[in-house]
């Protein structure tokens, strides 16, 4: 899968989790959107292992913090 | 008509595309959430306070979307963590749910279970809602022993019911928990869980205690309870396979759960006739209580079935494998229920499971009555046809009436009357189990129960009547309601006579003074004409502007007539709760 393709189902992910209007290009992160608690965070992970049927490690949990951060460990879950 | 077909065209098949989100084998969180925003949902809301001590957002931020496809939306307020269970309520709730992480707890499951009794009664006591206690979902040492507990004094607690997060948990084995999430999102429920709990909540626990439950599922049978087309295929060619049979069992589950099942198909009755004879088939043609084969509409099929099974068409649910059938029958049975059966019977089955409306906390033992009921009409009209007056065929009948005043034994029963009749019901009040709890202990409300028994069959506890007394020899009758299985024997009038003389003689006993005048009270609904039509009848009145009417508690022909009837009168609760 290509990494355009994954940012671009990362910020949809973000979209229906986040209640938000995540743009479709750019930087985007948790610092920038209130919306984006622990609870919602939870949310998303959860969405996000449907959609690219991948399990993250516990570890990864806050590393998730930004499209960027997301889209790399998709990535990475993939390659491995 | 063209535009309101095409809307209901456009709806039936927008269901069938949310249906396969909502009923997959794992419905995923992103898909229900993006199939939610294309479903118009009915206000006012619902609205779940939640009291707990673990998260239950999880499962909250899911239920809009299941409860979308039951055409409603939610407001869920959910409490501060709180392993006290304080239960600060401010404002009405629709449903209260209690939904504790009892692993938290350092008592002993006895010790436990006998505080969260005291807390679930004292919420009783503060709210009218239904009050949903989840269980403790593990099998394993004390938590047994505790849900069973939980399960003995959730009977005796009015509109109590308990959640079978065990069964949930069975189900998915490993995969009911994550540990994973304990550190960032406060629980241990995986999403599979997450996603299994608000399926049932939205689908199956807020429905069963929202409204009456279904009362019947009508079957297509091409491409639906068998594969393939039994005027081409024949007997030996349709397919049967485990999809079909699982699908099949579930029918009869659903029949031995208290449902009428019918069959509604275009083909040669004698095929069909012969398909069921054969060993081909799971279901045994004797559990489907009314069945319309021939080359006719499905929507005057339908139509044939409801009357049969005496139900209105917003208690049947019809399966069928063709949308637009579904929406031909839907454009002419106004509130019928749809499910679309897909190509896979095991999906068929699977939405059969969580089907708003289908699922029920408890068996229910009127459910085998009303089947005794129907199967025995036929012999009964024929007693009508061959009797010479109506006062012979009531003799032939050999019919016992049975009053008690106040059988608080049967409160869940009476809750159900009030709940589930239409055509006979004549307020609409539609109490909840609390407030029927209220009149079962309170002196000067009472509320009479009627038991009808003939020698075909025990048709049980099939009418209430709820007064109370205004101490100057007014009696009120503020809610009556009669199942519609003792309609159409013809002994409304002395179920009614026999009804007032107990209440009356109760408001004596309760220190009140003598019945001299009844006021009856009623509601215009949109089914409840047959009750108002008897009341004009039986008081010789045209009903006010107000719904009521009064009469003079003393002997007239009407009910002297009544009294005359054949028809033996006991009181007191039966032995058997019938």
């Amino acid at each position: 899968m290509q990494t355009n393709e994954i940012d671009v189902r990362v910020r949809e992910i973000l979209r229906l989790a986040l209640k938000t209007d995540v743009p479709e290009e750019g930087s985007y992160a948790r610092e920038d959107d209130p919306n984006w608690d622990s609870l919602k965070h939870v949310e998303m992970i959860f969405m996000l292992e449907d959609e690219f049927d991948v399990q993250f490690a516990e570890d990864d949990f806050a590393k998730m913090g930004s499209v960027a951060a997301i889209v790399a460990l998709v990535e990475a879950n993939h390659a491995a | 008509m063209a535009v309101q077909m095409s809307t209901i065209v456009d709806q039936a098949f927008a269901r069938a595309e949310f249906q396969k989100v909502v009923f997959a084998q794992a419905p995923r969180r992103a898909d229900l959430l993006r199939a939610a925003k294309k479903v118009p949902t009915k206000a006012p809301p619902i609205r779940l306070r939640v009291h707990r001590n673990h998260p239950f957002e999880f499962i909250a931020s899911l239920l809009p979307a299941m409860c979308a496809y039951d055409g409603r939306s939610i407001d869920v307020e959910i409490g501060e963590y709180d392993d006290s269970l304080s239960l600060a309520l401010q404002g009405r709730a629709d449903v209260e749910l209690i939904w504790l992480d009892y692993e938290r707890y350092k008592l002993t499951p006895d010790a436990l279970s006998e505080w969260l009794k005291c807390r679930v009664e004292a919420l009783r006591g503060a709210s009218p809602a239904p009050i949903l206690v989840a269980d403790w979902p593990r099998r394993m040492g004390g938590a047994q022993g505790f849900n069973e507990s939980l399960r003995a004094w959730g009977k005796d607690v009015p509109g109590v019911r308990i959640l079978p997060l065990d069964e949930a948990a069975d189900a998915l084995g490993d995969e009911y928990l994550d540990k994973r999430m304990a550190s960032v999102g406060a629980t241990r429920l995986s999403e599979r869980a997450n996603v299994t709990l608000a399926r049932l909540m939205g689908l199956c626990w807020l429905p069963a205690v929202l409204r009456p439950r279904l009362k019947a599922v009508v079957f297509d049978l091409d491409n639906t309870l068998w594969g393939g087309v039994l005027g081409e295929d024949g007997q030996d060619g349709v397919i049967v396979d485990q999809g079909y049979d699982a699908l099949q069992d579930k029918a009869v589950e659903l029949a031995q759960s208290g449902l009428f099942l019918g069959i509604l198909s275009r083909n040669e009755p004698e095929d069909v006739e012969a398909m069921f004879a054969s060993e081909r088939m799971t279901l045994p043609s004797q559990s489907v209580s009314a069945r319309t084969i021939s080359w006719g509409s499905k929507s005057e099929g339908m139509a044939e079935i409801a009357k049969t099974l005496r139900v209105g068409f917003d208690a049947i649910l019809f399966v069928d494998d063709n949308p637009g059938e579904l929406a031909a029958v839907a454009s002419t049975c106004p509130g019928i229920q749809l499910l679309h059966a897909t190509p896979d019977p095991l999906e068929t089955c699977r939405a059969l499971e969580f089907y708003p409306g289908l699922f029920t906390f408890g068996g229910d033992a009127t459910d085998a009555l009303r089947f005794a009921d129907l199967a025995t009409n036929d012999a009964r009209q024929s007693l009508r046809a061959q009797a010479e007056s109506h006062k012979d065929y009531l003799a032939s009948l050999d019919l016992e009436l049975r009053v008690a005043v106040n059988p608080a034994a049967n409160r869940a029963r009476l809750h159900q009357l009030s709940q589930k009749t239409n055509q006979f019901n004549l307020s609409l009040q539609r109490l909840s189990e609390t407030d029927i709890a209220d009149v079962l202990s309170a002196s000067d409300r009472h509320v009479v129960a009627i038991w009808l028994a003939d020698k075909f069959s025990e048709s049980g506890l099939i009418a209430a009547m709820f007064v109370s007394a205004d101490g100057q020899g007014m009696l009120h009758v503020d809610e009556l309601c009669v199942s519609c299985r003792a309609l159409g024997r013809g002994v409304e009038d002395i179920m009614m006579v026999t009804a007032i003389d107990a209440a009356a003689a109760a408001v004596i006993v309760n220190g009140g003074a003598r019945i001299e005048q009844v006021r009856f009270q009623s509601e215009k609904g949109p089914r409840n004409y047959p009750a108002r039509a008897w009341l004009e009848a039986f008081s010789g009145q045209t009903l006010g502007a107000d719904g009521s009417v009064t009469v003079a508690w003393t002997e007239t022909p009407r009910t002297a007539q009544a009294r005359a009837l054949p028809v033996r009168i006991k009181t007191g609760e039966p032995n058997a709760n019938q």
